[in-house]
């Protein structure tokens, strides 16, 4: 230090001086700060004092949280799917309680405590403010609140509060199409903005209330309540600081009218129906069985009953809509016929013997007709594509899958009718299904592609799983001749929404070879004669004709299909005969579009363990497409 | 160099070189003044907690203990450390970005087994005043405008760290206090308007012109805790009725009201100053920003007779960012700022903090020289 000192002497005196003034200016600006300050103590401290030993000693000022009303959900046509209403709970304030034990041997005299509400109590209550009312129990009975009035003067801390919980106005019947809020759990607190949610109780759990959750929600308000020294509020009005803000209305493509038929046409029968609009993508209805009503899980379901929901072996928890999975059988036909047109490895009017039995070159292994009988292999004899279509001949399609090369079928299932990928813009879908390629099977298996494995995958069978989302889809695309629309549930709502992040693409042209459009129009054409190709004779009608295409109105296009069941009882389960018998059954499916010109509807339908696809999925597809295009004579069968 | 002790235990060799120890009296006393004053305060509020209580006492122990240690290293030690403390901290916040602990949705802490948990963004208290006095003090005044430059980068590189955790508080505190070290090295008067202007139309022309309706909403409710009473503005209204109720004098030790009936949240850490205006009134919070402004008066005197450059421009940065803290803290409690979480130096509980502060005192004793 010695030697820069003696460097540069003046340099250093004029930096020492300039050094000097500036520390100077900085403590004479913090000594004005500190001014500042204690003024602004004096005036809180002395000035102030007494408003504020008023406020301090004789009374309280409580900031409550006003919950936000959740936004309302409305069908297509303006009719309310959920709201929201008003029930009483029978809440505790932990901070006026001196001794919770006693407090609850006086209550379960009067109520009935389940042990079950009482260890939910114990989990609501941590992490909340001590003045905060936590619910211990819902929706009172008329008697119930009776007896707490007239115990009300042994019971401090006991308040009666009114809880607005959701009110879904269909209960089972569409809780797998726009899903359902659940009670905030402790683990949702990390995540949850704190302050926004301080006064709610609800989070959407499923489906559109969950996607839409902060635009749901809305915004909470708050007001300052003057309570005593004891906590009681004193008598002058609570006063409103802020206005909670309701949360959006939105209106789905959900159509309730179809949503019924479809419900009721599926009955007690185990499976999914989804259809859609193709012209817009709207989801118009989706149905999952068997299902469960929201609005016990609500108010009254205990822990025990909610637990058998998840654990019945039928799951009504689970939304086979979007998280199924099933084989799609020859419902996946057309997809592999557009993709072997597209790749050119067969035409329209290539012909295939169809005897019963398709060989691989080479190879031993024998893969069937679906109409084999014991005494006869089956088969349709000569077919080409439009027939292989309308009789499903399993041959075609083992010989057109066998010259496909996997990924290259895979890419076009992929790309063009969205099988295993997620493909909504608005529905959180928990799978992909499984679209197996060379790739997935080594990774999961360990083992090659085998040609076999394409033979199977030409069938719509094997590996392959989708969902009925994804099938309902792909029936879209087809109704479409090739254009894509984006699945979605929300049509409109009253204000911008936060989630929408850009307005999706409603409909959006494929580029590709102008002869594709001729393709595209005779699959539809083909299908449409599984539907209407009748009195031909014997093995010559479309296979779904006797059993809805005899009185039909209008111009449909369908495919059936009847999956294998491979697994059916789950590990550790013991079935007796029959349940065995029925579990195992195949699985019935059925995709449609109609009209076949300018198609208003596009539908898939799976029933579960159901049997044959014409037969028990084609009337369930009709039924639905029945409530689009003539909604009266529904109406009129139905009276 | 001074006596710090009673001449009549100086009989032991351990005594003797206690008596040799290098300390200012002043600036001590002013410490031990508000470490008193704090320290009585807390015991009421966290009497419900003696393992908290406990700890604060222990790291206050450890503080002390670094301030006389930090006092005794020679100013050119300091000066050769300076490059490997300064790549040190940068290294341990960029550590913390990936693994540290998370807390309330902010990467800022570091756990580590032995060592109190603490958050790296502390340690710029001391290391970042040095930094920027180790690279200016053989610089030319008026300062150049690569050597500005230069600082500009030095501050940007670790406070970009604690920014993206994100801290904003430390942020704005810790580059303030940076720029003032710039100021002090002879930033030229020009340069420093030119700044204040630019910003100026910096801030008209996001306002009018980048930021949307709902920002500038956003950004008024961060202004405006009353819009919010629910969030932050909870604390504020509390804060100022614990204030306010306690009057000239106060209502006494472990007699607040506001703070023992849990009203006030977070009283022993940032709220530390309300808890003392109740219990003790404006003659406690008057004595103690007293006793603060005395530490930071004496802490500028003492940087302005440092020999060295280096020390000079150290020292009165780490004051100021002492002096910033607390006037920030103080102005939060009272209302005049929004909430930014900056505690109370040498007062709030906040483990490692008041470590890092007495060591920093430590530091600008040493470099006073002897």
């Amino acid at each position: 230090m010695i030697e820069s000192v003696q460097g540069s002497v003046s340099r250093n005196t004029s930096e020492l001086r300039s050094f000097g003034d500036r520390v100077l200016i900085l403590v004479v600006l913090g000594f004005l700060l500190l001014l500042i300050v204690l003024g602004r103590l004096v005036y809180l401290q002395i000035y102030n004092h007494e408003a504020y030993q008023t406020q301090s000693l004789n009374n309280r000022i409580q900031i409550q949280a006003i919950a936000p009303p959740r936004g309302l959900i409305f069908d297509t046509n303006g009719k309310l799917l959920a709201d929201n209403r008003q029930i009483l709970s029978l809440a505790l304030v932990p901070e006026r309680v001196d001794d919770v034990d006693m407090l609850f041997d006086r209550l379960s005299k009067l109520i009935e405590l389940t042990p079950g509400e009482l260890r939910a109590f114990e989990e609501r209550i941590r992490g909340r403010p001590k003045h905060d009312p936590i619910v211990l129990k819902r929706d009172l009975t008329d008697k119930e609140q009776a007896q707490l009035a007239v115990n009300r003067h042994d019971l401090d801390g006991v308040v009666v509060t009114y809880e607005t919980i959701r009110h879904y106005l269909y209960g089972e019947k569409f809780v797998h199409a726009i899903g359902t809020v659940r009670r905030i759990a402790k683990e949702d607190l990390d995540s949850l903005d704190r302050v926004n949610y301080r006064g709610t109780q609800f989070i959407g759990g499923t489906g559109v209330e969950r996607f839409y959750e902060s635009s749901l929600h809305g915004s909470v308000g708050s007001r300052s309540v003057e309570v005593d020294a004891s906590g009681r509020p004193t008598r002058e009005q609570p006063e409103d600081l802020t206005p909670p803000i309701r949360g959006a209305s939105l209106t789905l493509y959900i159509d309730s009218s179809l949503q019924l038929a479809a419900d009721a046409a599926l009955g007690d029968r185990r499976g999914a129906i989804v259809a859609i609009d193709p012209r817009t993508g709207g989801i118009l209805a989706m149905v999952s069985k068997p299902a469960y009503d929201p609005n016990q899980m609500l108010s009254g379901m205990n822990a025990d009953e909610v637990n058998t929901m998840y654990t019945h072996r039928d799951k009504p928890m689970f939304n086979r809509a979007v998280q199924g999975m099933y084989a799609p059988g020859s419902t996946f036909k057309p997809v592999v016929g557009m993709a072997a047109l597209s790749e050119k490895v067969t035409a329209w009017d290539e012909v295939v013997v169809d005897e019963g039995n398709f060989r691989l070159p080479g190879s031993s292994q024998v893969y069937r007709s679906w109409n084999r009988t014991s005494t006869s292999p089956g088969g349709h004899g000569r077919v080409d594509m439009h027939r292989a279509i309308y009789r499903s001949s399993n041959v075609y399609f083992y010989t057109i899958g066998s010259r496909l090369d996997v990924d290259v079928l895979g890419d076009f299932a992929y790309q063009r009718f969205g099988i295993g990928r997620r493909t909504t813009y608005d529905l959180h879908e928990t799978t992909t299904g499984v679209l197996p390629s060379r790739e997935w099977k080594e990774s999961t298996y360990g083992e090659p592609w085998y040609p076999g494995d394409s033979v199977i995958l030409g069938i719509g069978q094997g590996y392959l799983s989708v969902t009925p989302l994804q099938l309902a889809t792909a029936a879209t695309v087809l109704a479409n001749r090739g254009a894509w629309v984006q699945p979605r549930m929300l049509k409109r709502s009253d204000r911008h929404l936060v989630e929408i992040k850009e307005d999706p693409v409603a409909r959006s042209a494929v580029l590709e070879p102008a002869e594709m459009a001729e393709h595209w129009e005779r699959m539809a054409t083909a299908m449409s004669a599984v539907v209407h190709r009748g009195n031909q004779g014997f093995d010559q009608n479309g296979t779904a004709w006797a059993f809805i295409g005899l009185d039909i109105p209008y111009t449909m296009a369908g495919k059936s299909g009847t999956a294998q069941v491979i697994e059916s009882t789950r590990e550790g389960e013991e079935l007796d005969d029959e349940e065995r018998d029925e579990y195992e059954r195949n699985h019935a499916l059925f995709i449609a579009f109609a009209p076949l010109m300018d198609p208003e509807i596009a539908v898939a339908v799976i029933i579960e363990n159901g049997g044959g696809g014409s037969q028990e999925a084609g009337p369930v597809a009709r039924a639905v497409i029945d409530a689009k295009l003539q909604p009266s004579s529904v109406v009129a069968q139905r009276d | 160099m001074t006596d710090l002790l009673q001449p009549d235990v100086r009989n032991t060799r351990r005594i003797n070189w206690l008596y040799s120890a290098h300390v200012d009296p002043w600036l001590v006393l002013g410490i031990v003044l508000v470490l008193a004053l704090g320290l009585t305060v807390m015991s009421g509020t966290l009497g419900h907690a003696p393992s908290m209580l406990f700890r604060h006492v222990f790291l206050i122990f450890v503080g002390v203990s670094a301030l006389f240690v930090m006092a005794q290293i020679p100013e050119h030690t300091y000066l050769g450390l300076t490059p490997l403390v300064y790549l040190g901290s940068v290294a341990l916040l960029v550590y913390v970005l990936f693994f540290g602990d998370e807390a309330n949705g902010a990467m800022r802490w570091i756990d580590w087994p032995l060592v109190p948990r603490f958050q790296p963004s502390e340690i710029l208290k001391v290391s970042l005043p040095l930094s920027l006095a180790w690279y200016l003090h053989d610089k030319p005044t008026p300062l150049r405008i690569w050597d500005l430059v230069v600082c500009l980068v030095i501050i940007g590189i670790p406070v970009g760290c604690v920014y993206a955790q994100p801290d904003f508080g430390t942020t704005v505190l810790v580059t303030t206090a940076c720029l003032c070290v710039v100021f002090l090295a002879g930033l030229q008067w020009r340069w420093i308007l030119a700044a204040v202007g630019l910003s100026v139309i910096g801030f008209i022309v996001a306002w009018r012109v980048l930021l949307d309706e709902y920002q500038i909403q956003r950004i008024m409710t961060f202004l405006d805790p009353d819009r919010n009473p629910l969030g932050a503005g909870w604390n504020i209204i509390q804060s100022k009725i614990a204030l306010g109720s306690g009057g000239a004098t106060g209502k006494g030790l472990g007699e607040g009201t506001q703070s023992q009936l849990s009203f006030l949240p977070e009283g022993h850490t940032d709220f530390m100053l309300a808890v003392i205006g109740e219990e003790l009134g404006f003659v406690g919070t008057a004595s103690l920003l007293t006793f603060f402004f005395f530490i930071f008066a004496r802490g500028m005197t003492m940087s302005r007779k440092c020999p060295t450059r280096f020390g000079r421009l150290a020292s009165a940065g780490f004051l100021m960012m002492f002096f910033g803290y607390m006037i920030t803290n103080v102005m939060m409690v009272s209302g005049l700022l929004p909430v930014v979480g900056a505690p109370l130096p040498l007062v709030s509980y906040g483990g490692t903090s008041v470590i890092t502060i007495l060591a920093g005192f430590g530091v600008v004793i040493a470099l006073r020289g002897r």
